[in-house]
Formats: structure tokens, sequence, C-alpha cells
């Protein structure tokens, strides 16, 4: 069962990284039949797992400031910044259509 | 002992810091180091030194060198998790294992070199470059390999040193540091520990914290610890373990630093020997040297039973799963804003962030993130996320049913072959690698239990071999007593780096057998 286009397209919407190369489509294709061994497990009644802790109650600390003020060493990282902003290009603008874009997916 | 000696004044704490910097730099071939940060572990170490002449040293961390893995962060200091998203990206603040390190006066020497974002067996896939076991510079291994001729074989036969800590463990088992931290989400820490000859512990999830390890599997992620000997590695465990409110999956038990017994009588023990272990493709060397060890436990009247951990071939499977899920989500914060690299394209937000991780990330974190995406999809998640989650749950509960049914300690196999020959290791993609390589140590994670490398034998080919021991949760102090007693019955010997004595045969002479607890 190969992942149609449109699944791929979405996936890389959704992740914002590419596929790069037929290689790369090829990998996800070997990831899924690798996972479909799963199925093979009668789970039946089991409740999923999140964490080996969840017996235990989270730790919630006191809603005090204790730190912070570290701006200047924050904004060190990034590229672009103005005054005490980081500096993004226009939001709400969607990534190209498949036909749009430059993506190894377009050939295929 | 080299604590001791410092304390004496045999030693001071500038002349060790610069005979590691000077064999750091006569052992670069390894590529084990990414970052030295030659002048503050000087400094640290001139700091040492005042207290040590005035009498009051911090403890017994006091002055010695240690490495950390390059995707812990560290104040002041390169932080790449070897990867190009974040080339040049200065932490600014030390993660708290780091910071506890640095508290009790260790001399931290430098970054080591890992698989990009930790992902990976072999130490192999990050931008600078793989990292060289120095194992594959031994006499050991020199002589039982069929050597054509001398350079041929330098550049040609050398060998990968496990991963993904890689460069941690060839750090350690180099003598370039005492101790070194890496991380362990599937076998990470034991995996290049095994491979390396070294011990490499992975304490139990929740025991020591997460703050400033940049995360791969929250649910999995532990800081490990790669030493020469188990008591170096107790000494560590008990400085780094304890509630760290910064990290609330750090459980707020008290925890006791504890001195290691010198174990003497094992007859009240059982251990374990889950049958699933024998996984196909073991060798048959490892599977020899297994029995051996188990028979020792046998005749020194401990109870030696066969158990079994149903789920075992599923773990692969299951963390395959998980792991790409939570890879995906953690990844996500990588968008050249606030940190690391940025690409030049402006168009958009959205565009911005695609270039940005496309000219950041190499093929084997796109491709499990793309593949985490794709189970984290609607029509996906029910049938393979949760799915897995629930599997998670079935191999937990086979470790409880085992320690419940009295079985103290689980004896396996770290890895299925001492270290592959690069040449070799790269024919196969890191995805077939890390699920080949992972199968022995990936359900410990799963699970959340202590487990530690001790090296055991040398291979047919002179490389290191190491058996596993996984004990209970929270019960590092039994894990690692009975790690002791069994690292003084095999008395696995020293490496013999060649190269390195040449250029450097006093340094090396003092180092070879030193210890610093």
């Amino acid at each position: 069962q190969k992942v149609t286009v449109e699944v791929l397209d979405h996936l890389e919407h959704l992740a914002l990284v590419d596929f790069r190369d037929a290689e790369g489509v090829e990998r996800l294709q070997k990831a899924i039949q690798f996972a479909d061994q799963l199925h093979e497990v009668n789970t039946e009644g089991v409740e999923p797992m999140d964490s080996v802790l969840e017996d235990r109650c989270l730790y919630l600390r006191e809603d005090d400031v204790t730190e912070g003020n570290c701006t200047k060493e924050l904004l060190k990282n990034a590229r672009e910044k103005v005054e005490e902003y980081f500096v993004a290009p226009p939001g709400n603008i969607p990534l190209p259509k498949l036909d749009e874009r430059e993506t190894f997916l377009r050939g295929s | 002992q080299v604590s001791a000696a410092l304390k004496e004044g045999r030693v001071t704490p500038t002349e060790l810091c610069q005979r590691c910097l000077s064999l750091i730099k006569s052992t670069q071939f390894l590529n084990a180091y990414i970052t030295v940060a030659e002048e503050t572990a000087l400094k640290q170490a001139e700091e040492s030194e005042k207290r040590y002449r005035t009498g009051q040293p911090l403890g017994v961390l006091d002055g010695i060198p240690v490495a950390v893995k390059d995707n812990f962060n560290t104040a002041g200091i390169e932080t790449t998790c070897a990867s190009n998203m974040l080339k040049g990206y200065i932490s600014p603040y030390n993660a708290t294992v780091v910071q506890k390190l640095l508290d009790r006066g260790a001399v931290l020497l430098g970054k080591t070199n890992l698989d990009e974002f930790a992902m990976g067996s072999g130490s192999t896939d990050g931008v600078f470059g793989p990292v060289r076991n120095p194992w594959s510079y031994s006499r050991q291994y020199k002589e039982k390999s069929a050597l054509k001729s001398q350079s041929e074989d330098e550049e040609s036969n050398w060998v990968i040193s496990g991963g993904s800590s890689g460069g941690s463990a060839a750090a350690v088992s180099s003598f370039t540091c005492f101790a070194a931290l890496g991380s362990d989400t599937g076998g990470s820490t034991r995996n290049p520990a095994a491979h390396c000859g070294v011990v490499g512990l992975k304490p139990t999830y929740g025991l020591i914290s997460r703050h400033g390890l940049i995360p791969l599997v929250n649910s999995m992620d532990v800081p490990g610890i790669l030493t020469r000997c188990v008591d170096d590695a107790a000494v560590v465990l008990g400085s780094l373990a304890g509630h760290d409110p910064k990290d609330s999956t750090t459980i707020q038990d008290n925890f006791k630093p504890f001195e290691l017994p010198s174990l003497t009588d094992v007859s009240k023990l059982s251990i374990g020997i889950p049958k699933e272990y024998n996984a196909p493709g073991l060798s048959s060397e490892i599977l020899a040297l297994w029995s051996k060890a188990a028979d020792l436990f046998k005749d020194a009247g401990a109870k030696v039973i066969e158990v079994s951990l149903p789920h075992t071939r599923y773990s692969i499977v299951c963390y395959h799963v998980l792991c790409t899920a939570e890879v995906a989500s953690n990844m996500a914060r990588f968008d050249g804003l606030e940190y690391g690299h940025r690409s030049n394209m402006n168009k958009s937000t959205e565009s911005m962030y695609a270039a940005t991780r496309r000219e950041g990330f190499n093929d084997v974190v796109r491709g499990r993130i793309l593949s985490g995406n794709y189970f984290l999809l609607k029509q996906n998640y029910e049938n393979y996320f949760i799915k897995a989650q629930k599997v998670r749950r079935l191999i937990a509960n086979d470790f409880v049913k085992v320690f419940q049914s009295g079985v103290d300690i689980l004896l396996t196999p770290t890895t299925l072959s001492d270290a592959a020959p690069y040449m070799e290791f790269i024919k196969e993609d890191n995805r077939t690698r890390s699920a080949q390589d992972d199968i022995l140590t990936q359900a410990a994670n799963m699970a959340g239990l202590p487990a530690i490398n001790v090296p055991t034998a040398l291979s047919e080919r002179g490389l290191p071999i190491g058996l596993q021991f996984i004990g209970r949760s929270f019960q590092e102090k039994q894990l690692l007593s009975v790690a002791k007693w069994f690292e003084k019955q095999v008395k696995f010997p020293v490496i013999q780096l060649e190269e390195v004595k040449r250029h450097d045969h006093d340094v090396f002479q003092h180092q070879k057998s030193a210890s610093f607890s």
C-alpha cells in the first residue's frame, strides 16, 4: 500500500521539511512497513502508556518568579531582531501548493 | 585514584588538565571532540588548584577533567548537536547536569561528537564527521587484523565507536577525560560503551534531570554516564541524581548518594537470563560470553534462571513509532527565529521555516520527522501511535512480571557483535542500522529501567565486548554493586594505544590505570 502524493504533500506541509528525493519517500514507505509489525500484537484491553512515571504526581512549584531578566542573552542567538523583538517574515501566507512549490514531489 | 592523587598533591589540577588537553590534540584523528574549551578548562583547573592548596576541595570530582556530549547546553560554549541547525549556537545556560558537575569542581574539557541530534547507533551521521573507535588503533586490534600494510590499515580499517554518544565513549576510552556525559534514548550510552570498552550507565528515567538536554524523546531520554570503571560511575551518579525543580519529570524522592559496597557474596542474588535476548544476528562469540558470564554467577552461588520477556521483539518497532512521533514534535522548535540556523528565504514565515529546516537538518532527522508526522496523522493516530503506546505498556509489564517473580537483575548482551569497520557500517542506512543495533538496549528505555554496560572481554578481532545488566527502577545501588562484582571477576584488559604512546608517553603512562575514585 503506497503512500499517495496527496499525503506526502500534506506531510511536507505539516512538517515543513522536504522529502528531497526518491530515497526520502522510500524511507517513509519502509518506515511504515516496519511499523506495521505492531499490528501483530494483541492489545485488547490494554491502556496506552504515556510515561513510566504515570503512577506519580507531577511536581508543581510555587507560582513565583525566580529568574528572568535575560533578554540580552536570549536575543544574542537570533539572527534577525529589532530592539527586543525577534523579526519574522510575514505570516498567514500558506506554503505554495504542490504545482507551485519547489519540491521533489512535483514530478510524481 | 586520581582524586586521591590530587588531594595528596602528587599531581595538580592544572597539570592534569594540560595533560588531557594535549592528549586530546594528539588523538584528534579520533574526532571525538567537536569543541575543546581549552581556556575555560584551564581556568577551572586553576580555581580547583587554589581550593586544593587551601585544603578545601569541593569533593571527589574537584579538578577532574570531564567531557560532555554536544547535545547538552553549556553556557558560553557552542552546542551543536552535530547539526547545521545549531552550528554557532552558544547556549545561554548550563544544563542542570553540567551545572552540577561544575559546582563540584569538575573541569569541562569540551563537547563530544555524536550522531546528528543523537539519532543513530554509530556516531557516523553528524556534520562534523564520524567518530573513530580508539580500539581501531590499539595493539590488540592491530595484532588480530589481517594487515596488508600500515597505511592501508589506518585509513580504511578503523571501526566505529557506536552511538549516538560515540564521542563521549571514545573520549573516556582514550584517556582524554575521566568521565563523560552521554544521553540514552534507545541505547545511545550503552552501545558505544560496549564498542569502546568502557562502562556506560543508563539511570532510571526520572532520576537525573533532563533540563538542558536537547530532547529527542521526552518520555525515554536520560542523561547517561560513561566512565572507565563502575565505582567512577557511582560517584558521578551520586553527584547528578536528584530532583530538579526545572525538570518536572524528575521524581521528588530524596536521593542519597551511596558508596558502592564491594560484594563478596552473590549467593542471595537471582539473575535472570531473558531468552528473547538471544536475538537473530547475535554473534556466536557474544552468545558464548553471555553464557560464560551466567556460569560465573552460578559458580559463585547465585540463582541463575531463564526468564521470558515475550514482547521483546516488538520493542524496536514500538520505539520506532514513538520515537519518530516525539521527534516530529521536538524538532518543531527549530524554525530559525530565536536561535540556530536561519535561511535567507524571506517570503513568508512558513517558507522561511521550511527553507531553514531543509538546510539545517540531515536526511536522518528529516526522515524521522516525516515518519513521525505520518504516524500522528488523524487517520493513523489510533493505529500507530496509540497502538505503540499500548505495546509499550505490554513491554514494561513484561519486566514488572519478571522482577516480581523474584529476579533481582537481568543479564543480557549489549550489542549483537563487536564494532564494525566503518566501511561496512555505512553500507546500510541509519534507520536499518539503528533497528538492528538497538534491539538489546531499547527495551530498558521503554520501561524506564536502569541498565549498565560492563566491558567484559575482547573479541576474536581484538575489540571490546560488553554485557548489560538491567535492574529494577531506582535500584541503582543494587545494579551497580552487581556490576562492580562482575567487573572485578572479568578483569577487562586495558587498551594499549600505540599511536598515542609515541607522542605522549608520560601522559599515557600516568593515566593508563587511573580511575578517579
